[in-house]
């Protein structure tokens, strides 16, 4: 049986200069090196010392002490950020996509951080891969054509509970493109589809003229497209693991190590899905490149 | 092809059925002790009946998935959890639950309902299908392959010598298509070298019209049926035939409420008496045999 809240010394456990090193490690990942990581760092000991550790007493016993300490100063940093630099949700077609997307979209849109850096943070010990991250920014940019621009300087704000309401009602402004489709199901991943697949991706691509032909695609191949998801059968192991490399950007050895599994076993796992869906698509009789006119595929 | 464009269809091939299969439940949102729970290796494992309710979770609700992905990058960064180098990931035999643990934490659950729709929230505009399925059947499913599709008594060269029955060419029913459709993914599963004969899928009945949990015991039924018909050629042991009777069982059900020929004749082999060899077999017999021309 785990400590329970009341046992615990929580000052003891934050105030330990491993922890402190490991809240200033995650504040640098998240904001990069310099100021503003100092000032998430110390709101990260706020938000668990506040009203007398308060959320830190809400602790369960179902994971170790500090494993739990980490998963609320993660939530720190990302209340931080919202505090700092505004509130507005991310685009729906966004949130679909995960956390990598989100995250680069508040750090790119709101955050206003420079590509390079977070390619570089975010692509860190092999854990993603590059072009991942680069494509995914690309996809973002040309979507959301307003991201990053703002001439208010969020740096000079002392006050980031007001500073947060007034950008909110200012990105609220900064809407994404969201052609109108008849076939909007389809239409919107076939779009998705091709655009991540295609490195050339701009802003026309989203625009009701650019993106009309994946209407018309989807209207075309809609049989074809029910019956390949009839035919799919992924379980919820190969779901997680397709979505870790080939949304989130994830190498195949992280996405074994994240979930427990030997290092070679994801690439496995997924070369097998992989095949499998091959297969359907054969079975349906579609190809990919009736799927891609766009994309570097073809 | 280029390494690139394999790269491209493969990120296309994933993206597709990721954006096709989007189901949306209801789920029992994770804590956040629980997320971290699976990144830990040295927490107190979870049940499995909560481990599969997870990573039911993060496999199909985006913003759980996102949350599971935050913590897997912060364990990453502190270099904590299955990311500390510390760490030795065990073999995955011995990283998995038993398949009589699976299976006991299933039947304790038996069925649920689950509200599905056919795409993501902002992409779907109907689609709403509700269907009845045993709690994970699913994964339970992946599980016997996982578990025994590696595992053989003995394995011919030529395992495509190796037939289903024979039968006049003919259109399939739409219950035999969605058979057809488990047998051939269940035979996907297990690599190129297994081979039904006759196994083709020239039909093309649409299955759309079928009733959801029929459907989706028809294909889970194929798919137990595939592995099954090679084991009961090559040989296995009890374990095997156990584990998969139990399966079918929890399939029965959908198929008793049927009233088509191949429900019934389904229901008829399995409610014949035997060993559970003797009824598995029987089961992937007949119903290989409805699905090869």
């Amino acid at each position: 049986m785990k400590d329970t809240a009341s046992q615990q010394n929580w000052s003891e456990l934050v105030f330990a200069p491993e922890f402190m090193a490991a809240i200033n490690k995650l504040a640098v990942k998240r904001f990069g090196a310099g100021s503003l990581a100092e000032e998430a760092g110390t709101y990260v000991i706020e938000y668990l010392s506040h009203d007398d550790w308060e959320k830190c007493k809400a602790y369960q016993g179902k994971s170790q002490t500090n494993t739990f300490l980490y998963t609320l100063s993660n939530n720190a940093l990302e209340e931080f950020s919202r505090k700092r630099f505004g509130r507005p949700r991310p685009p729906t077609w966004l949130q679909e996509l995960g956390d990598m997307w989100i995250k680069l979209w508040r750090s790119l849109c709101l955050e206003r951080q420079a590509l390079p850096s977070l390619v570089d943070r975010f692509t860190r010990r092999g854990f993603r891969e590059p072009q991942a991250v680069e494509q995914a920014a690309r996809v973002i940019k040309a979507r959301i054509p307003t991201c990053g621009q703002s001439n208010r300087d969020t740096e000079l704000a002392d006050d980031i509970d007001r500073l947060s309401d007034v950008q909110q009602a200012e990105a609220d402004h900064c809407d994404s493109a969201q052609p109108e489709f008849e076939n909007p199901f389809h239409a919107e991943l076939l779009m998705m589809l091709n655009t991540i697949c295609d490195s050339g991706v701009q802003e026309a691509d989203f625009k009701q003229e650019g993106s009309a032909r994946f209407d018309r695609l989807a209207a075309k191949q809609q049989d074809k497209l029910e019956k390949l998801r009839e035919a799919l059968a992924m379980n919820d192991q190969e779901k997680i693991m397709l979505r870790m490399i080939y949304v989130e950007g994830l190498s195949k050895s992280a996405t074994s190590k994240a979930l427990g599994l030997p290092a070679h076993q994801a690439g496995r796992i997924v070369n097998d899905a992989l095949s499998r869906i091959a297969g359907a698509l054969q079975q349906c009789g579609l190809d990919m490149q009736s799927l891609l006119p766009q994309s570097e595929y073809n | 092809m280029t390494d690139s464009k394999d790269q491209v269809s493969q990120q296309a091939q994933a993206l597709l059925a990721l954006g096709l299969t989007r189901e949306h439940a209801d789920f029992r949102v994770p804590a956040d002790e629980e997320l971290a729970r699976l990144l830990d290796p040295q927490s107190a494992p979870l049940d499995d009946t909560r481990k599969a309710q997870i990573m039911d979770a993060i496999a199909n609700d985006p913003a759980t998935f996102a949350r599971w992905m935050s913590l897997v990058d912060a364990a990453e960064t502190l270099e904590i959890g299955h990311f500390s180098p510390e760490t030795v990931q065990a073999p995955v035999a011995a990283s998995k639950p038993s398949m009589f643990a699976r299976l006991g934490a299933a039947l304790s659950n038996n069925l649920r309902a689950v509200l599905a729709t056919g795409g993501a929230t902002a992409m779907a505009m109907g689609l709403a299908i509700v269907f009845m399925l045993p709690v994970g059947m699913d994964s339970r499913v992946s599980g016997l392959y996982d578990d025994f599709g590696q595992q053989w008594a003995s394995k011919p060269e030529k395992l495509d010598m190796i037939r289903g029955g024979e039968r006049a060419a003919q259109p399939l029913s739409a219950e035999d298509q969605r058979l057809q459709q488990g047998v051939l993914a269940g035979q996907q599963r297990l690599g190129e070298e297994f081979k039904v004969r006759n196994l083709n899928m020239r039909s093309t009945t649409d299955t759309s019209q079928l009733d959801d949990a029929l459907s989706e015991s028809l294909f889970r039924m194929g798919q137990v049926a595939a592995i099954s018909h090679f084991k009961c050629l090559l040989g296995a042991d009890d374990t095997y035939f156990e584990a998969s009777w139990t399966l079918i069982n929890e399939l029965v059900p959908a198929l008793r409420e049927a009233d088509d020929a191949t429900s019934q004749a389904l229901v008829k082999a399995i409610d014949r008496q035997g060993s559970a060899e003797t009824q598995v077999c029987r089961v992937a017999k007949a119903t290989v045999a409805r699905v090869t021309q």
